[in-house]
């Protein structure tokens, strides 16, 4: 759902980031003046949570791959504001760090995977849940919620792609960027997304929310105990388990290099051939001179480590700001 | 009563800027404040004997100034990166700034030479910079300085320099509180304006020798009645817990992967 870099017309781009700046800034207002201060190293945690669910790939009908992203579960247990500004940063780290996603497309990565994806998860999960009294109820507010969210966001990368050929045309009729329409782009992308990455991330979802619920219910509801302990050892757990996401061979939808997009369409974009190249320091999350499975947990263990730390920063200045 | 006593006498003192004395006030606050807060941060997640932690410490940044490839670089900035995540916010903060500062100066300096083509040194050379300037802060400010001092003689760093160590952080704090109060006498004694500041700045400094040759004299005396002649005793054995068996693990796992990348490559 990473949208690459020169997927998107510079047009388009600029557009997206309009759309995600403010966003980014009401979130950061939001969380500042309504999350409580015990709660807010909790956001870095559920960023690193984020970050480490989207390097689980899985392989979808169609030979391409897509990941949950953990949204909607950040939205339920911190409100969708937080889980806005946690995805966000987790999505920065992975477009300059690990060249997942585009930097002139992380406008619109954010605008999909933590925008909409966490607040209509969120808008789905209050309606089905109602008063929250019923838990098979709650429990089936989470799943519908989480599935809902996943793939509107996958809708909305889906209509940016598909627009690009419709609206970005070469001299000789052939579209610059993306070149699939969006007869192919939304099929392409909602089919697999709601066959299987919907189903993941309900599923995962529903089950850290259990987890969760067991180990440290004080992070859902207030006056219950608390277990910070139980989410660091998720952590550790989701990292350990990040090599299965090597195990999904093919490329994601939409996130194919110039060669591959070659292959694919029969000819290259002109866009895509001569744009904009951000070279991360660590491609793919893999790193020269390392094998690639060491690698990946590296870069797991690296990305969810510098997510806290960033997070505890903007903590540690929403403080300052208090006091 | 004479006539002038009973006159409104309408002085007001010129207007002058104590910014001197305001920043060597400051920053000597700073260095003592720090000098006293260090290592009084909560042991709890750093409960690691320092005697292990400056060993691997060390050990790292030996290390890292040896790397030629970025992959053992890069295992050990994961490795300061989790450090850094478990710092309690404040030491975090300071930690952050220090090292940021340092590695923007490195990536400044070495960035001429991305111009001509050298792609190596400009992510290599900050990198490195990054990892040994956050492990140390990291040490220094999760550690006490006695407990240092401590985990260097257990290392067999000779008597003389733990001592001499020792006497220099003790005397940093102690003659820093001194100028402290001088140059606070000296704002409060201050009116108006003040023609002869490096009159009165290079007096405090030489209070200031006077003062630390006083005191030097002093200690010898104390460590003569005290029969100490600059040796120490041996601490007691090592007090291995669950902690520092996970955290020599994790440090021989990173050297370990650190030594099979540089000897593959």
């Amino acid at each position: 759902m990473h949208i690459p870099e020169n997927y998107l017309s510079p047009a388009t781009c600029a557009v997206m980031a309009a759309a995600a700046v403010p966003v980014i800034a009401v979130a950061v207002k939001k969380v500042r003046s309504e999350v409580t201060r015990a709660k807010l190293p909790m956001l870095g945690v559920g960023a690193a949570f984020s970050f480490l669910l989207m390097m689980l790939n899985l392989p979808l009908p169609g030979g391409t791959t897509g990941h949950a992203v953990g949204g909607t579960l950040i939205a339920i247990l911190l409100g969708p504001w937080s889980a806005a500004l946690s995805v966000s940063t987790a999505l920065i780290i992975q477009a300059f760090l690990f060249g997942d996603g585009g930097i002139l497309s992380l406008g619109a990565n954010i605008f999909n995977i933590a925008f909409i994806l966490p607040f209509v998860g969120y808008a789905v999960y209050k309606l089905i849940s109602g008063d929250g009294k019923s838990k098979g109820r709650e429990y089936a507010a989470v799943a519908v919620g989480s599935w809902f969210g996943l793939n509107a966001a996958a809708l909305f990368t889906a209509v940016e792609f598909g627009l690009q050929p419709l609206l970005f045309k070469g001299a000789d009729g052939l579209p610059l960027y993306c070149p699939y329409p969006l007869s192919v782009a939304i099929p392409a992308m909602m089919i697999p997304h709601m066959l299987v990455a919907g189903v993941a991330e309900a599923l995962f979802t529903v089950l850290i929310v259990a987890y969760i619920r067991k180990v440290s219910p004080g992070d859902i509801y207030e006056g219950e105990r608390k277990r910070p302990k139980g989410l660091y050892a998720l952590v550790v757990a989701l990292i350990a388990a990040v090599p299965l996401g090597l195990l999904a061979a093919g490329t994601a939808w939409g996130e194919w290099g110039a060669e591959e997009i070659g292959e694919l369409a029969g000819y290259v974009p002109a866009g895509l051939a001569g744009g904009f190249e951000f070279s991360a320091i660590m491609p793919d999350y893999t790193i020269s001179g390392l094998p690639e499975i060491p690698g990946y947990i590296l870069s797991a263990i690296f990305g969810a480590a510098i997510t806290i730390v960033l997070f505890r920063l903007i903590a540690g200045l929403a403080k300052e700001k208090k006091s | 009563m004479p006539e002038w006593l009973s006159k409104p006498e309408g002085y007001a003192a010129a207007r002058d800027r104590d910014t001197f004395i305001d920043r060597s006030v400051l920053a000597l606050l700073s260095l003592i404040s720090r000098l006293r807060t260090a290592g009084a941060e909560p042991a709890g997640r750093f409960a690691v004997d320092p005697f292990f932690r400056v060993a691997a410490t060390l050990l790292l940044v030996v290390a890292v100034s040896l790397a030629r490839e970025f992959a053992s670089v890069y295992v050990t900035l994961t490795f300061v990166t989790v450090q850094l995540a478990a710092l309690p916010s404040r030491a975090l903060r300071g930690t952050l700034k220090f090292t940021l500062i340092t590695t923007a100066f490195t990536f400044i300096v070495v960035l001429p030479s991305a111009f001509l083509g050298n792609r190596y040194s400009i992510t290599m050379l900050p990198a490195k910079v990054f990892v040994s300037v956050a492990a140390v802060n990291i040490l220094s400010r999760t550690a006490r300085w006695d407990a240092l001092t401590g985990a260097l003689g257990r290392l067999r760093v000779p008597d003389i320099f733990v001592f001499l160590l020792d006497i220099t952080v003790k005397y940093i704090f102690m003659l820093g509180e001194f100028v402290l109060q001088s140059l606070q006498a000296l704002g409060l004694r201050s009116v108006g304006r003040n023609d002869r500041r490096y009159g009165s700045l290079s007096g405090v400094a030489g209070v200031l020798f006077l003062k630390s040759r006083q005191m030097a004299e002093e200690t010898h005396w104390a460590m003569e009645c005290r029969g100490f002649a600059g040796k120490y005793p041996r601490p007691a054995r090592l007090r291995v817990g669950a902690a520092d068996i996970l955290y020599c693990a994790v440090s021989l796992a990173v050297l370990a992967a650190f030594v099979w990348i540089e000897v593959r490559a």
